[in-house]
């Protein structure tokens, strides 16, 4: 099947999808990337983000946090520091993260709790796109 | 007879000691099960960035990252103590801590100590060692989360200057029956390639430094969490270990008081029956 991609989305928790693709949007450092099968050897740098994936002709959502893309003989795997599909992510619990998130930005106690809360708003907000993008 | 009275409750308190310790092995069996299963969960993973690493390092040269370029001085180190959350380990503990205590004696700078486990508040604050932080709340079975939480206090130790080298101390897991206390570096990393690249032009997006920088805080989350999973794996074993010590030697003092019982049983029983005996000459006489 050379017009699809192996695609694996990976944690230090296990592997949280294992499909064949025939389209990714990934969130990369600089943007959003389209891959395709036959997709030159790439390595590059995720962000926080929505990852938005066709399989079998349907769209699938996942939420990221950062980590590495690879990519490399129709083989695609995403190393994340944590992921979750989008049918498995509790809105309450994402929301009820951004919210704590955004009120220790306000407080603003010490610059490293800053950028700890900084990321967990946006991993929060990330989840909650994936939700909304899924049940839209 | 009150001997044989005491014996009876002692029996009694043995087997439920018994009991307790055969429930301690079979918790301990399971928990095992779980903590190896998710070793084996996170090593696609681990394959995976340790591949990814290979090809960034053999495809390029003049990589910087701040988790690399060690320090100018060294003089403050941290040692990360894993300790397990609970006593009846046999010497799973006081092993580790004994190590963390030579290993500090020996270093000749600065040091503070981060603990991962509920084991010993005490014997760790008797034991006048510089503790920084306690991370208590670590569970039997440590998520991936939980070790998140470790890895990230631990890079911003290093990165605000703080300390100048993160090392980590554990039983490292060898077989079941056996433990080694054993400390890695962390920070500054020294990730090495394994092997050469594949030969294939990577595309770097948006630049190797960049992807570089991710690749070492997922390669340090990993390192941490394997770890983790290391030590945790080593204090079940260890417990389990323990557990069915106690228990066989709970079941070899049962018999050994069993013996007791019937002995001190028999004893009574021929006193009686030589008192009878005694008491019905002594009456016979009589009658002559």
């Amino acid at each position: 099947m050379a017009d699809k991609i192996h695609f694996q989305i990976a944690t230090a928790g296990g592997v949280v999808c294992d499909e064949m693709i025939s389209y990714a949007l990934v969130p990369v450092a600089d943007g959003d990337a389209g891959i395709m099968a036959g997709h030159a050897p790439m390595i590059a740098a995720l962000k926080e983000g929505v990852v938005k994936y066709v399989a079998e002709g349907e769209e699938h959502f996942a939420a990221l946090s950062g980590g590495v893309l690879s990519m490399a003989d129709n083989e695609l795997i995403l190393l994340a520091r944590t992921a979750e599909k989008a049918e498995n992510i509790d809105l309450a619990r994402a929301q009820a993260s951004e919210s704590r998130a955004r009120k220790r930005i306000e407080e603003k106690s010490a610059d490293i709790d800053l950028k700890r809360a900084e990321l967990s708003l946006h991993r929060a907000l990330a989840r909650e796109k994936a939700y909304s993008m899924l049940h839209k | 007879m009150a001997n044989m009275r005491a014996i009876r409750t002692r029996i009694k308190s043995v087997k439920s000691t018994q009991q307790i310790t055969k429930a301690m092995k079979m918790v301990a069996v399971s928990k095992l099960r779980r903590t190896q299963s998710s070793m084996q969960a996170m090593r696609p993973f681990a394959e995976k960035s340790q591949e990814v690493m290979n090809t960034l390092l053999g495809s390029s040269t003049g990589l910087e990252n701040r988790f690399i370029t060690p320090h100018k001085q060294v003089k403050k180190v941290c040692y990360v103590l894993f300790v397990g959350n609970r006593g009846l380990c046999g010497a799973y503990n006081s092993a580790i801590l004994h190590y963390a205590n030579e290993l500090v004696s020996a270093s000749p700078v600065e040091y503070g100590l981060v603990v991962c486990g509920r084991w010993g508040k005490d014997v760790i604050a008797n034991s006048r060692l510089n503790v920084i932080k306690t991370f208590a709340e670590v569970s039997d079975t440590p998520s991936a989360d939980e070790a998140l939480e470790i890895a990230d206090y631990l890079k911003s130790l290093f990165l605000s200057g703080g300390y100048d080298e993160v090392h980590l101390v554990y039983q490292r897991y060898i077989s079941a029956l056996r433990q080694e206390p054993s400390h890695v570096q962390l920070l500054p990393a020294a990730p090495t390639a394994e092997e050469k690249g594949t030969g294939k032009v990577f595309i770097f997006a948006p630049d190797a430094n960049s992807v570089l920088e991710n690749v070492m805080q997922l390669y340090l989350n990993n390192k941490v969490m394997s770890v983790l999973l290391d030590a945790k794996c080593g204090e079940h074993s260890a417990r389990m270990t323990a557990m069915t010590a106690a228990a066989d030697s709970t079941k070899s003092l049962i018999s050994e008081l069993d013996l007791k019982l019937n002995r001190a049983r028999q004893a009574a029983i021929t006193t009686e029956i030589s008192e009878i005996v005694g008491g019905a000459s002594a009456l016979k006489k009589k009658k002559k």
